[in-house]
């Protein structure tokens, strides 16, 4: 190792702290990653440059247009090649193109900062429309401008990230963590993002320690300086000093150990102690993730969420695609169930960026937002009622957020009439392609026996249903404290749920992150609900305690939940049964 | 220069579509082209420009045609916009 020779500063231990996002400790050279998106950051170049932004400019100009001609190419819709039409001359806008290399040459703007100052403009002219339409159609000008960032970018998209190091960043979107996997990073320290950010969820589906919200890692932290983090406390120190490392090395080693063991319980048979089976199936929400789900021999899929595609989608013509994502899928998962879940816009998750909310959390989102979006949510169940059809019996539909039963019946109806479209267009279907809806309304588990008649099968979302019983916005981190997801009020519920499964015998599962949590597992399967789905990291920690007690403890610990009246009492509980 | 009045006769006014018909019919001119419409003027053969105006159905514009082709160029924008794009 190269550190032992001189070093001209003395170094310092410098640490920071963060969310801890996902669990792990790690020890790296820091690699600090430029988001390549539009979160611009040098915004001045030197005269020397000028001409090489105007000529990126027009590069990204010609290779943009060439796509899309390409895509125009190839529909075969007249309103999808219309709208090409008008995104091609808007790439070609010749105003928009000299106000762009006016920007670089005279303000000495870099090609990226002139780009999104140029758009500012006309989105803000847009947005600003007594026309509500114009509004609307400020999002097409946005993607333009965005796209062409992305083509800007692409020269620079792929950095030389040395495989066990730390990447240190602003933000991530999913797609840049699970690209960065594979470069074999050790670990993902963030500025921004809480817990229960996009980047964090996958971070923890991929088993990568991660830290988020540590505000000034990028600012305080330099390539190349040595970086130790642990993403069970959120604590990262940059140049750690000899005890730290020592102690991390101690971490990192047990830890591994701890993953040794948990391999050998993936070839386990699942069964508690005593025999009584038990299924575990994995949350994902790429296919990228499906490679991990193979590896810990998990039963399928109980929850495939579906926003990133629409996410990304584009406005028109996204049907092929859809299609393809759920065929792969399917490709990936052998012969086992697929829960594909609607699209769960809303909330969080924003589906139309003009469209604010001062309570998104309880506001138009899940089946809300697809009932009044109706082609997007035909669009969806074509799709997915297309490859139920080539891969029948495997694939079940999951619908989000239902409040009241009137949302399943209209539900209904459009499944029906999509299956029988595809059936007389000649398709193959899957005539009984289960329907079922997540528990996460607490007006549903309260009239559960209700709902239970109308579905086959029910899925626990503990996320949204902690939140809403205790009316508690679990991305608020004034009232963090409050949001659990043992509190005894979520327990009663999920009692209740599973008894009217039990009674109406329907199939029941759990897909919240309360299922991974592994004495809490133990406990749903004391209530009746041998069926689990968890993000793939977590699978074999809850397999290893669930294969190792007996059904008849589970089912003591289940009894005495119900007496818990704190969440406190319910740690004190859970912690006595897995030391016993 | 020739100074001309018309009317926005389709339905769904001056979206992305119509939009990239005008430019790209004013664009197959010399002249210069622009659009007044309520104290605005913007560049006729800028979409974004053709855009932000944000006319629907009903709204009136000056147009505004100055070079060699005004003429030509004149009346073949006023032919298309009368005609409301070809979209009803």
């Amino acid at each position: 190792m190269s550190e032992n020779s001189k070093e001209t500063t003395p170094v310092t231990e410098l640490q920071l702290e963060g969310a801890p996002a996902s669990s792990g400790s790690a020890i790296g050279k820091a690699f600090i990653y430029k988001k390549k998106e539009f979160d611009i950051q040098s915004s001045t170049i030197k005269r020397g440059e000028v001409l090489d932004h105007i000529n990126e400019f027009k590069k990204a100009r010609i290779d943009m247009e060439s796509e899309l001609q390409k895509i125009q190419g190839d529909s075969n819709s007249d309103e999808a090649s219309d709208i090409i039409d008008a995104q091609i001359e808007m790439v070609n806008d010749p105003v928009l193109a000299g106000q762009i290399e006016k920007l670089i040459k005279e303000e000495l703007y870099s090609v990226e900062f002139a780009i999104q100052r140029a758009f500012e403009d006309y989105i803000r002219l847009m947005n600003n429309s007594d026309n509500p339409q114009a509004r609307e159609r400020s999002i097409d000008i946005s993607d333009i401008r965005d796209r062409l960032l992305e083509y800007i970018n692409k020269e620079s998209d792929s950095p030389a990230i040395e495989s066990g190091c730390i990447v240190v960043t602003q933000d991530l979107s999913p797609r840049e963590v699970i690209s960065l996997t594979n470069y074999h990073i050790s670990g993902i320290i963030m500025d921004r993002g809480g817990v229960t950010s996009h980047a964090a969820i996958i971070a923890r589906s991929l088993g990568i320690p991660a830290v988020v919200g540590a505000k000034t890692a990028t600012e305080s932290i330099n390539s190349e300086l040595r970086v130790a983090m642990d993403g069970d406390s959120g604590k990262v120190f940059v140049n750690p000093t000899d005890l730290t490392l020592k102690n991390f090395k101690k971490v990192i080693e047990e830890n591994r150990k701890r993953d040794e063991k948990l391999n050998e319980v993936i070839s386990k048979k699942s069964e508690t102690s005593d025999g009584h089976p038990f299924i575990l199936r994995a949350n994902i929400e790429f296919p990228e993730e499906l490679e991990q789900v193979r590896a810990l021999k998990a039963s399928g899929i109980g929850l495939l969420r579906t926003e990133s595609i629409y996410m990304e989608k584009e406005h028109f013509d996204d049907l092929t695609k859809q299609k393809e994502f759920y065929s792969t899928i399917m490709e990936g998962t052998g012969s086992e169930p697929v829960i594909m879940r609607l699209f769960d816009a809303g909330g969080d998750k924003i589906f139309d960026e003009k469209h604010k909310e001062q309570n998104p959390f309880l506001g138009w989102r899940g089946i809300r937002l697809l009932l009044d979006n109706r082609k997007l949510l035909r669009e969806q169940l074509e799709a997915i009622l297309t490859v139920a059809g080539a891969y029948p019996g495997r694939v079940k539909i999951l619908v989000p957020m239902v409040t009241v039963l009137e949302e399943l019946t209209k539900l209904r109806e459009e499944i029906q009439s999509v299956q029988q479209k595809l059936k007389s267009q000649g398709h193959k279907i899957d005539e009984e392609v289960p329907v079922g809806i997540m528990v996460e309304v607490p007006s549903v588990a309260l009239k559960i026996d209700k709902f239970a008649e109308m579905v086959d099968f029910l899925s626990i979302g503990t996320n949204d249903l902690t939140q809403y019983v205790l009316a508690v916005d679990r991305g608020n981190e004034l009232i963090a404290d409050i949001y659990n997801q043992r509190h005894p009020a979520v327990w009663e519920l999920i009692a209740m749920v599973a008894n009217s499964a039990a009674r109406h015998n329907k199939q029941i599962t759990v897909c919240g992150e309360l299922a991974s949590d592994p004495v809490s597992a133990a406990c749903m399967l004391g209530m009746g609900i041998s069926d689990l789905s968890m993000a793939p990291s977590k699978i074999a920690r809850v397999k290893s305690i669930l294969v190792g007690k007996s059904f008849e403890e589970m089912k003591a610990l289940a009894a005495k939940v119900m007496d818990c009246s704190t969440t406190e009492e319910v740690n004190n509980l859970f912690q006595n049964w897995s030391e016993s | 220069m020739i100074k001309k009045k018309v009317t926005i006769v389709n339905e769904a006014g001056l979206h992305a579509r119509p939009a990239a018909a005008l430019v790209k019919t004013a664009s197959k001119f010399q002249s210069d082209f622009y659009i007044h419409m309520y104290g605005y003027r913007v560049n006729g053969k800028s979409i974004l420009g053709v855009m932000t105006l944000a006319a629907e159905k009903g709204a009136e514009l000056e147009l505004e045609v100055k070079g060699n082709d005004e003429k030509e160029a004149a009346k073949a924008i006023t032919r298309l916009i009368e005609n409301g794009f070809d979209e009803n």
